[in-house]
């Protein structure tokens, strides 16, 4: 039903790719504009309130709040970004694997996501990264170890029914080799689902991130990351709400914004299905 | 295909996951560093890392860990079949026992936070079909996206300050009373209320513009009537599997909740494990986690194929 009035709202919806790229270049420049120095204390002011120079107060130590936010933008919005892409990589290869393959190839890869789709993520996660102590590589492997499964069985359903409409026929007639058929006629179309699920991958590892840095399980101190800032913040939200309002917030706003583009996606997306049938 | 081998070669097919998930996770623990003997030694006779090698030695005779790792895994899984999962290395309780000292906390949490929730979408999913378009239906799928995108762990924060700390109402930490339980499980239902009401209302908005209630329209049935009476049970039931899947899913997020609330459940119970290197008590609620998600799966699944005939047809051209 949202598919059926594009015209009248697609001006002020095409922000959305627009969003997602501001968001990826903060996770990338985060801890090149922050104004203050994020890991050094500074004693005497600490639990600052809303001032011109620190625009979201400061912590217990006495640190920029906003510039803590701004890097620690690499570690929370980075590594959640590094992990869903790799999941989308390697579920991406699995299902074209899996449904070019077929046969053994294919059972055994979908064995295998039906096998690490009866872990429960996030306390997996949680059991690795305790064991084998928290670094943002592991954090990194573990959540693309646990968020692969999706891709793979969507992009496994997308090659199958792609593989049998006309124009995929017709160039295999034609005799185009497998790997430019797949590159030039299946790709392209491959894409855009797979971009939407990409997001909400994307958001989901946010929220591992942060749930993980809250736990104590995220990149080590001194290092900003807002699960822990919120955890660290958390016996002086008392007396200083503004500790944990900072980060709690951003996190808030960057999943919310990565939802909602993932929501206008899906419907660009089904749209141009209605389209092409 | 009787219905009965199909439920059989699909309970097959879960319990073969189910061995490969729990072979996983102990070949993921049994990697992990810290050298087993050393940890079991330093808690029963006290002092770090000096423990004698004759004692090590005893120790890893006594728990088997120096046989190789296949005889392990397999002794392992003989005694976990019959729910023995082995003794802390802490403080040698059975391991079945602080699991379910775990659980009995979660549990509660879990199953209040999954039924209030799943009520509350309901109402606000109804409210919004029944006015869609309107403000109502605005703002309430606004909330939603907000809801589904607000960190459980902050949301527990939040509470915790308006509730406790400004308005003195419920406590903050620990358990004791039923109030304790109060703002653990509103804080676990906020992601359930969020992405079930987007669930039951984009499944009501679709099926109101079904032509076979026209004929009720016609009768002069009102739409309050029609979404109740008509529509209402049907999405609940169509929307089971995915709901069955959900209440797995609660265990997951009652790890963080339980955190932020400092309660005694499965989340302090991993963690606590962790700290202490305490192996047994780690692999045993990582497979039991495991599954309650396989027999989510498998249950969801069944109820699909049970409601969806269509998914029966295609059954045999799947696999």
């Amino acid at each position: 039903m949202s598919a059926a009035s594009p015209s009248r709202r697609s001006r002020l919806h095409d922000v959305w790719p627009a969003v997602l790229l501001i968001l990826v270049a903060i996770a990338v420049v985060g801890p090149w504009i922050a104004p203050f120095d994020p890991v050094t204390p500074d004693y005497r002011n600490r639990l600052a309130g809303i001032s011109p120079s620190h625009l979201l107060g400061t912590d217990q130590l006495g640190r920029d709040i906003a510039s803590r936010i701004l890097t620690g933008a690499r570690a929370s919005l980075g590594m959640a970004l590094g992990a869903a892409t790799i999941a989308t990589l390697v579920g991406m290869a699995a299902g074209v694997l899996g449904a070019t393959m077929g046969g053994r190839v294919d059972w055994t890869l979908t064995r295998l996501a039906e096998i690490f789709q009866s872990f429960p993520g996030f306390i997996v996660a949680v059991a690795v990264l305790g064991a084998y102590g928290p670094s943002p590589l592991g954090i990194v492997v573990t959540l693309a170890a646990t968020g692969w499964m999706g891709h793979a069985r969507l992009v496994r359903g997308l090659v199958r029914s792609l593989e049998i409409r006309d124009h995929v026929v017709a160039a295999r007639l034609y005799g185009v080799k497998p790997a430019p058929l797949f590159r030039v006629h299946m790709l392209p179309l491959m894409l855009p689902p797979v971009v939407v699920m990409w997001s909400e991958n994307w958001s989901r590892a946010i929220l591992s991130v942060c749930a993980l840095g809250f736990l104590g399980l995220g990149v080590p101190p001194p290092e900003p990351e807002w699960g822990a800032m919120l955890a660290d913040g958390r016996s002086h939200m008392g007396a200083a709400p503004l500790v944990m309002i900072g980060p709690g917030a951003t996190i808030l706003a960057c999943v919310l914004l990565i939802n909602l583009a993932g929501d206008w996606m899906r419907d660009r997306v089904a749209l141009d299905e209605v389209r092409a049938a | 295909m009787t219905p009965l081998t199909t439920i059989g070669r699909r309970l097959g097919a879960a319990a073969t996951t189910m061995l490969c998930a729990a072979f996983l996770s102990f070949l993921i623990l049994h990697f992990a560093p810290g050298d087993r003997a050393r940890i079991v030694a330093n808690a029963r006779y006290g002092g770090e890392g000096a423990a004698d090698p004759v004692v090590l030695a005893a120790i890893r005779a006594e728990l088997g860990l120096d046989r190789p790792m296949l005889v392990q895994f397999a002794g392992w899984l003989g005694s976990a079949l019959q729910l023995d999962f082995g003794r802390s290395f802490v403080n040698r309780q059975p391991v079945i026992d602080v699991m379910l000292r775990a659980y009995q906390e979660t549990i509660p949490i879990a199953l209040a936070a999954f039924t209030a929730g799943v009520m509350v979408a309901i109402l606000l999913a109804s409210a919004a079909t029944l006015c869609r378009q309107s403000w109502l239906d605005r703002l309430i799928v606004a909330v939603a996206s907000f809801g589904a995108a607000l960190p459980s762990f902050w949301a527990g924060l939040l509470f915790i300050l308006l509730f406790s700390v400004s308005l003195g109402w419920l406590p903050a930490y620990g358990t004791g009373s039923p109030t304790h339980g109060v703002l653990p499980a509103a804080t676990l239902s906020v992601w359930i209320v969020a992405t079930k009401t987007r669930l039951f209302r984009g499944f009501l908005i679709e099926a109101l513009a079904a032509p076979h209630l026209d004929v009720l329209r016609i009768r002069g049935v009102g739409e309050a009537t029609i979404l109740f009476r008509h529509l209402l049970p049907h999405a609940v039931v169509a929307t089971l599997p995915i709901l069955c899947l959900d209440l797995a899913l609660m265990i997951e997020g009652a790890v963080i909740v339980e955190t932020v609330f400092a309660r005694p459940g499965v989340g302090a119970a991993l963690l606590g494990a962790l700290q202490a290197r305490d192996y047994p008590v780690v692999l045993a609620l990582v497979v039991v986690a495991a599954g309650i998600y396989t027999a989510a799966n498998f249950i969801a699944d069944g109820l699909a194929r049970m409601l969806d005939p269509r998914l029966r047809r295609l059954e045999p051209a799947a696999t």
